[in-house]
């Protein structure tokens, strides 16, 4: 904690500011728009961060994070079809059946290299998208499912909600990144056979990793649901290009980058909403210049010029 | 039944072998997983679509669209691809690659509209095989397809600029250790990888639809197989692709259309865990 702030005062600065006018947004104003925007973006940024804890460290690109996502969402909405969840279930139970999903799938799928685990996870992912269509008694299909209980009566308290369990969330997967644990993710990324080398089960970890990726996926699955009152095929699939997008915008291998690059782009979306049409060739052309310009994310380098001159931090990849 | 599942899987296998074959290739030689294949496919019939609309005949057309493809390929290559490489995090490639597909996507619906179009067909004589009538311009897709992907094998074997490609993607260091110009291989086989992706885009157009997301089935078709067959692998890139094929009309015909791409997944994803490297292993071209 210490080391913390003596490298990185000013951002700790920062992010704690940000945090409080978060928390005091909605007692200083009553713009509902930008309290949903808010709580949207805040969804998204825990996507991104739980994408990080396993492609950002270990270099495992998961190119189906949706798949995670909609096992948290669609087991609320298909439950919340003869039994209404309340949050304070529903969310840990699609914790615990996203990451029961994620050791099944991250088992077999995680010693496959570079790009076999792209295309098995996109395959996961894919499958799952045309069985939600051609299933659509059970899912809703396009349609999707409606009537599920919402976080809360209103706007403040389900920000505030979204908010608590944002903070939580990549507070843990933060922490969890500068633990042993995330190095030990690292030194996969750089080279898994060395890691093996030196006695680390590199299964283990990455399994251990892909669980909680898919634990907090489908947590924030299911929180999305409540906030809708709705479960639907184009809020969930999508997510995949989405999330990696959002991520790589930000920064990868340290959480908070990409969860504020997750934050600020989302945020961004919602500005360009006026420009129609445009709007989606506007973001694919940011992200096509950030990996060409700034590879290593917008937040890594911010992050990197605030530590006044120190070249490669514990974010920096 | 029988008949019309060989017939039909032929057909369409041909052409996810013309497709495959091109990102195969691109792979074999110079190691790049490139996700902007799917889009040389739609770029050349968008091409090929709008030559048409302002009144240059069907055949020239053609030629056009596909001289225009192979270019883009190569500037791909040229620019963004090769300035990636040298950076080294394939991470990035495989993302800039899918964002510019997208990126595509948008723009020609911008231009075009959502509403898809077709070409008017090369050929339009259907032809008895069997007891089965195939029509026109499947039977063109086909020889085009074959004849392609022949083409190109005799290139890559016979030609001196195919020895060097063989070369490259055996091992770029020693390639240009004997004076090989890498780059320039780099920049020639992407240019062929988007030419093949381009024949086959304004060959189905006639009877398939055009529309601003047919890349992205196609894309994760090719993948798919590529890696099904083995990363850079040409005959397990060809084999893989028949497999699919004709998997793919056994479904159409025994259960349903709409269930045979969440087969050709499945069957690749089992594939995949039970042996990693594909149905050819890890040779190069």
């Amino acid at each position: 904690m210490r080391a913390l702030w003596k490298k990185n005062g000013i951002t700790v600065l920062l992010l704690l500011a940000g945090v409080v006018f978060l928390l005091l947004f909605p007692v200083l104003g009553d713009d509902l728009y930008l309290l949903t925007v808010f709580s949207i973006a805040l969804m998204y940024s825990v996507y991104a961060a739980s994408w990080d804890l396993l492609s950002g460290y270990t270099g495992k690109e998961n190119f189906g994070h949706a798949a995670l996502v909609a096992i948290g969402a669609y087991s609320l909405g298909i439950i919340s079809q003869s039994t209404p969840l309340q949050p304070i279930l529903s969310i840990p139970l699609a914790g615990i059946l996203s990451i029961v999903w994620g050791i099944l799938i991250g088992i077999p799928t995680l010693r496959l290299k570079g790009p076999y685990f792209a295309l098995a996870t996109l395959a996961v992912a894919s499958i799952m998208e045309k069985l939600t269509l051609s299933f659509s008694e059970v899912t809703g299909g396009e349609e999707g499912l409606y009537g599920i209980p919402f976080l809360a009566q209103d706007f403040v308290p389900s920000y505030y909600f979204v908010l608590l369990f944002a903070i939580l969330s990549i507070g843990f997967l933060f922490f969890l990144g500068r633990s042993n644990f995330g190095l030990t993710l690292k030194s996969i990324r750089s080279d898994e056979d060395a890691a093996r080398a030196v006695g680390i089960s590199t299964t283990r970890y990455k399994v251990t990793a892909f669980a909680i990726s898919a634990g907090f996926a489908g947590m924030t699955g299911a929180i999305s649901g409540h906030y809708y009152g709705f479960v639907g095929f184009d809020m969930v699939f999508p997510l995949s290009l989405n999330i990696i997008i959002l991520s790589v915008v930000g920064g990868l291998g340290g959480i908070l980058p990409a969860a504020l690059g997750a934050f600020f782009l989302t945020y961004l979306t919602e500005l360009l909403r006026e420009f129609g049409e445009f709007n989606q060739l506007i973001y694919t052309g940011i992200l096509m210049v950030v990996v060409l310009v700034l590879p290593h994310g917008v937040f890594n380098l911010l992050g990197d010029f605030l530590r006044r001159g120190r070249k490669h931090g514990v974010t920096g990849r | 039944m029988i008949q019309s599942l060989l017939v039909n899987g032929t057909i369409n296998s041909s052409i996810y072998a013309l497709i495959a074959l091109g990102f195969s290739l691109t792979f074999g030689v110079a190691g790049i997983v490139n996700l902007y294949h799917g889009a040389y496919y739609m770029v050349a019939a968008y091409l090929a679509f709008t030559f048409v609309r302002i009144n240059i005949p069907l055949w020239l057309a053609a030629l056009l669209s596909l001289v225009g493809v192979s270019f883009l390929g190569a500037m791909m290559m040229k620019y963004p691809i090769l300035y990636l490489k040298k950076k080294g995090e394939n991470i990035y490639m495989l993302i800039f690659t899918l964002g510019a597909a997208y990126m595509t996507q948008f723009l020609f619906k911008l231009f075009f509209g959502a509403r898809m179009y077709a070409l008017p067909p090369f050929f339009n004589q259907s032809i008895q095989v069997g007891s089965e009538t195939v029509p026109g311009p499947r039977v063109f897709a086909f020889l085009v397809a074959v004849a392609s992907i022949v083409g190109v094998l005799l290139f890559i074997n016979k030609t001196s600029i195919g020895k060097k490609i063989t070369a490259t993607s055996q091992d770029s260091y020693a390639a240009e250790l004997v004076g090989i110009n890498t780059q320039g291989i780099f920049i020639i086989t992407s240019a062929i990888s988007a030419l093949l992706a381009g024949i086959a885009g304004i060959v189905i157009s006639p009877y398939l639809s055009i529309s601003p997301t047919m890349w992205l089935p196609t894309l994760i078709k090719a993948f798919a197989i590529v890696i099904f067959g083995g990363l850079g692998s040409i005959t397990g890139s060809i084999i893989a692709a028949f497999l699919m094929g004709y998997l793919e009309s056994f479904i159409a015909l025994t259960w349903t259309s709409s269930m045979t791409e969440v087969a050709f997944l499945a069957v690749v994803f089992l594939f995949l865990i039970v042996k990693p490297s594909g149905i050819l292993g890890k040779k190069t071209v």
